[in-house]
């Protein structure tokens, strides 16, 4: 018997090939994008647990008292970790290490090629993050200066095949060693890495591991034996602090503590300073809500419609019941062909990940790898399958229930149906589907329409046709000035400013002393600066209020330095005569300020850092010292002329040095990877989410339709039109959807407000967008309805009215 | 075989009481062939649904194989549906989507026939009923006749010893009507009891005495002369 219903089944399936195709496939995409945001959610929620003992990893994260208010970094000095391992006897390892912002240029003997994700580390790092050696010793990998300790895959692009341990991998500026291979690690590692560098050895007094310990630089971890210790280390810090940092502390008028941080706790809770960018709890959440959402419409959906379906089975029913079958035979039947059709849903399902995972650029879009791995998560196919099996029983139940109460006399009659009363429920249910469409296509709007805001903003600045060239090596940083005289004699250039970082990605924060208005002293404040060159307010195209730029004389002048400051500065300080005030910033361990500048100009504001925070004070410091980033305003119809111009110019400048540029207006968007990869992600389900509805929808109106064949025949033969007979059925229709919009447009506007709250500046909610979608929404359905009415009625009236 | 005393069924509906049978007395013995006739909604169906113990009734005595049906609870009437009773419907009943031999075996399944046995069992009745050239055929590609008597195999594989049928021929033409009404007589002739409703004077005229009914009631009992036989 179980073969033979086995069969039934499929030849049933068979026969109605586009209720299959639309059931089991609406059933099918709501199981993959649940199954695939489950590995999406396993990788979150397991960030660096893949680490042996993450337990017992901890990272020192700093925060520094100054005027009462605290600044939290998750980085630390880099005298950090050997001091501290010295002071505490209970610290099994510490080790510290940073990681280049850029890319770094590499070449092999026959390959070349930019890196990312690398970290500059101590000799001690590999005892604190256990990898996987293929090739070399771990522990002494890091020894030597110069050496480098790649990943498989790092290996395999420059040596392919071959061995690469002590072979040799050269930058621009040095020669490297490869020390060791380690098996790739996770991508949910929060700190990545795909190669790390022994950092150089400078010998170092403990006094100048002291001074270091007040400026964040490194990443500083240590392995304790447990949680206790940990505890222990940070309670006792006072004693550490005492015995290195107090005399710096009174001079600074400042505090410093540490707060250990477990390792696998860091992804979704950054640093709000000196951070590798971390996870959004609302975020995943959301994911997880809207996951979740489109699995629900998908049961609702695939229980719709089979529901449907088994009804019109009333006749077989009451048949096999003038047969002889008990009620539990009929129930059996309903229930194991509902589970098996669930279960052919779940294979097609996992077919929909591979591919959706393999083929598709699903994984480039949200920027995770995503891999059905059945070997390492087991619960993707347990669960899958418990759930597959559960809405298999759920979808028959109903009609199992309902036609094993069948009476063996409807064989007698020429019922074809169930009544209209039982159709409330699926009414109810497709109501939801489309609250929940409603809601998803107006949220997604807003995201889009935000990230649009976001492209298209009025930044304070002008990042348009704005060309960043970075030094990446000592040698072109020592020529910067030089380049920089040489580029701006180009006749695409347009003009040339120097900076120490990209403007627009954040910017520094240091002590400042700032002169008050009436001749009361000085005020210690923790203040954003930039340090720029001169030309820089006309490269960026920032308004200048009051003063003037920065001159050629002011770079010349050794004996004072220069500021220009922002108008929301001059306001926080509450200055009348801005011009001439006096800023004192850069102090030694006495306490002594060693930069000492005076405001020339007040510039309009504008977004230093990206839109996620409000514009505060900023200082635009005029630096001497050596930059790293030119910003090359270039003539906006010969860009690429002027970078081929710029190319030649560098090369004959620093021929070994590569000529690394970028498009500033692109790497401000690089700010918003994180939202962009959400709204693709939410774009996505969007298309899911209205086809599912669609699909219900479509079940709900040929059932309805179904119900009132006999009816709409009658009708045609008493002479109404087409669109009188669609107007009838929609009717029906018309309140299950009003209802469903209502629920959705308050939803709608509360998820957006959330999201849009992530933003200092963001896009307004717009009326027209939400009455545009409920309007839309109402026309599909109309048209769904019509074309269901509308085949019913082109098919012979008398059939229909006769026989139904 | 069937006794009916008095046997009274009354529908209500919104307060409204119809009587579809008034104090019916009819007796069927063993190895009869009985026509009920009369005009559309006089109760014939309902009569025939009652002895098929797929429908109650309100008073009144009825007496199946010696034992009274009021004394039987749903499963043992279920049991005696499925061992006793065959059925033979107007438009067929087949179940679309099973073949010729799927359908004519279902009833082996609710008896609880071994593979082996129902396989045996299905072949035999395919050959009675002349359907073994299309037993992996599905019901929509047969004709009326065809399905009609795939119908008529299903009626009788669990060998049942009274077959009740329900205007057999009414959706088909003369000449497949004829051939069901000779093989539903061959079955009389081995010995198997038929009651069947039917508007056809024809029809009827196989069977060996005809009960006409006539808004609930019986108004008349006749004997049929096989003269022509």
């Amino acid at each position: 018997m179980p073969s033979s219903k086995f069969r039934f089944a499929l030849r049933s399936l068979y026969r109605q090939k586009l209720y299959t195709l639309l059931n089991l496939g609406g059933l099918a995409i709501g199981l993959a994008v649940a199954i695939t945001v489950s590995i999406y959610l396993n990788a979150e929620f397991n960030f660096d647990k893949h680490w042996p003992n993450y337990e017992n990893i901890y990272r020192v994260n700093s925060s520094f008292y100054l005027n009462g208010t605290e600044e939290e970094y998750g980085g630390s000095g880099s005298g950090l970790a050997s001091l501290m391992k010295e002071f505490y006897p209970e610290i099994e390892e510490a080790t510290h290490f940073f990681s280049f912002e850029n890319s770094v240029y590499f070449h092999s003997d026959s390959v070349k090629g930019y890196e990312n994700e690398l970290l500059v580390a101590d000799a001690n790092f590999f005892k604190v993050f256990n990898c996987h050696f293929l090739e070399g010793e771990a522990d002494s990998s890091l020894t030597a200066e110069r050496s480098i300790v790649i990943s498989q895959s790092f290996a395999r692009k420059y040596f392919g095949s071959k061995p690469a341990l002590g072979q040799t991998l050269n930058t621009s500026n040095f020669e490297y060693q490869v020390r060791g291979v380690f098996e790739d690690i996770p991508d949910n590692t929060h700190h990545n890495f795909n190669a790390v560098i022994s950092e150089p050895r400078v010998a170092s007094d403990t006094l100048s591991l002291a001074v270091s310990l007040w400026q964040v630089s490194h990443y500083t971890f240590l392995k304790v034996p447990s949680a206790l210790e940990a505890q222990n280390v940070e309670a006792n810090f006072d004693q550490f602090f005492n015995r290195y940092m107090a005399g710096m502390a009174d001079a600074v008028q400042a505090e410093y503590r540490v707060k250990l941080q477990q390792i696998s706790d860091i992804h979704f809770n950054t640093n709000p300073g000196f951070d590798a960018i971390g996870g959004s709890l609302i975020y995943v959440y959301g994911f997880a809500g809207i996951g979740l959402l489109v699995l629900v419409l998908a049961i609702i959906n695939y229980v719709n419609m089979a529901t449907a379906r088994s009804l019109r089975r009333i006749r077989e029913a009451a048949m096999r019941k003038v047969l002889g079958a008990s009620e539990g035979d009929i129930q059996l039947m309903i229930l194991v062909e509902s589970t098996i059709l669930s279960l052919l849903a779940l294979l097609l399902a996992f077919a929909l990940v591979e591919i959706g995972t393999k083929v598709l650029p699903l994984t480039n879009a949200i920027d995770k790898d995503l891999q059905l791995n059945f070997k390492r998560d087991a619960y993707l196919w347990w669960l899958p399958l418990v759930l597959s099996i559960f809405v298999g029983i759920i979808s028959g139940l109903y009609p199992a229930l309902s036609l094993s109460k069948v009476s063996p006399l409807d064989a007698f009659s020429n019922k074809k149906g169930l009544q209209r009363q039982n159709n409330i429920p699926r009414k109810l249910l497709v109501g939801f589907q489309v609250a929940v469409s409603v809601t998803v296509v107006i949220t997604a709007f807003f995201m889009y329409q935000q990230m649009d805001f976001i492209k298209n903003r009025n930044l304070g600045f002008n990042p348009n046709d704005v060309i960043l060239i970075t030094a990446q090596d000592t040698n072109s940083v020592m020529h910067l000035q030089e380049i920089r005289a040489n580029i701006a004699q180009s006749d695409y250039v347009e003009s040339v400013a120097m900076g120490a970082s990209v403007t627009g990605r954040g910017a520094y924060r240091g002590i400042f002393e700032a002169e008050t208005e009436a001749n009361k002293g000085f005020q210690r404040h923790s203040l954003d600066f930039l340090r720029v060159s001169r030309d820089y307010l006309k490269t960026m195209q920032i308004d200048l209020l009051q003063g003037r730029s920065f001159l050629t004389e002011d770079e010349q002048d050794s004996s004072f330095s220069y500021a220009i400051v922002n108008q929301s500065l001059v306001e926080f300080m509450g200055w009348e005569q801005p011009i001439g005030k006096k800023l004192n910033t850069s102090f030694n361990e006495r306490g002594e300020a060693m930069l000492k500048a005076v405001v020339v100009g007040v510039a309009e504001d504008f977004n230093a850092h990206s839109l996620h925070t409000k514009v505060g004070p900023l200082v635009l410091l005029l630096s001497k010292e050596r930059s790293r980033v030119l910003h090359v305003k270039v003539d906006p119809n010969n860009i690429y002329v002027a970078l081929d111009d710029l190319e030649r110019r560098w090369t004959s400048m620093v021929p070994n040095a590569p000529f690394q540029f970028s498009f500033l207006s692109r790497d401000l968007l690089e700010l918003y990877t994180e939202e962009m990869r959400q709204s693709r992600l939410i774009l996505y389900l969007t298309i899911i989410a209205i086809f599912i509805s669609i699909l219900g929808f479509v079940g709900l109106a040929s059932f309805t339709t179904g119900l009132r064949t006999r009816e709409i025949g009658i009708r045609r033969l008493l002479g109404a039109g087409r669109l009188q007979m669609v107007n009838i059925v929609f009717k029906e229709l018309l309140w299950v959807m009003l209802i469903g919009v209502l629920i959705a447009v308050p939803l709608a506007i509360h998820i957006t407000q959330l999201w849009l709250a992530n933003f200092a500046f963001h896009t307004e909610i717009k009326a027209p967008i939400i009455v545009g979608t409920a309007v839309i929404t109402l026309l599909i359905g109309y048209g769904i309805v019509a074309l269901h009415s509308l085949a019913i009625a082109k098919n012979n009236s008398v059939d229909s009215w006769r026989d139904a | 075989m069937i006794k009916l005393h008095n046997l009274t069924k009354i529908y209500q509906a919104q307060g409204v009481e119809t009587r579809a049978l008034s104090e019916v007395d009819l007796t069927v013995k063993k190895g009869e062939f009985v026509s009920i006739m009369g005009p559309s909604g006089c109760g014939k169906t309902t009569l025939l649904n009652i002895i098929g113990l797929l429908d109650s009734y309100n008073e009144g005595l009825f007496v199946f194989n010696d034992t009274n049906v009021s004394d039987l609870s749903e499963r043992q009437k279920l049991k005696l549906r499925k061992e006793k009773i065959g059925f033979v419907f107007q438009n067929f009943n087949l179940i679309d989507d099973l073949t010729v031999s799927e359908n004519i075996e279902l009833p082996l399944h609710y008896l609880g026939y071994a593979a082996q046995d129902r396989r045996q069992r299905v072949l035999e009745v395919l050959e009675m009923v002349g359907m073994g050239h299309r037993r992996d055929f599905f019901p929509y590609q047969l004709s009326g006749g065809q399905q009609q008597k795939v119908a008529v195999g299903r009626a009788i594989i669990a060998k049942p010893s009274l077959i009740l049928a329900d205007e057999p021929t009414g959706n088909l033409d003369s000449t497949q009507g004829n051939e069901i009404m000779e093989m539903l007589s061959r079955l009389n002739d081995q010995g198997t009891t038929l009651i069947m409703v039917t508007h056809s004077s024809h029809d009827a005229s196989y069977s060996q005495r005809i009960v006409r009914i006539m808004d609930g009631q019986v108004v008349s009992e006749k004997k049929v002369l096989h003269a022509q036989f």
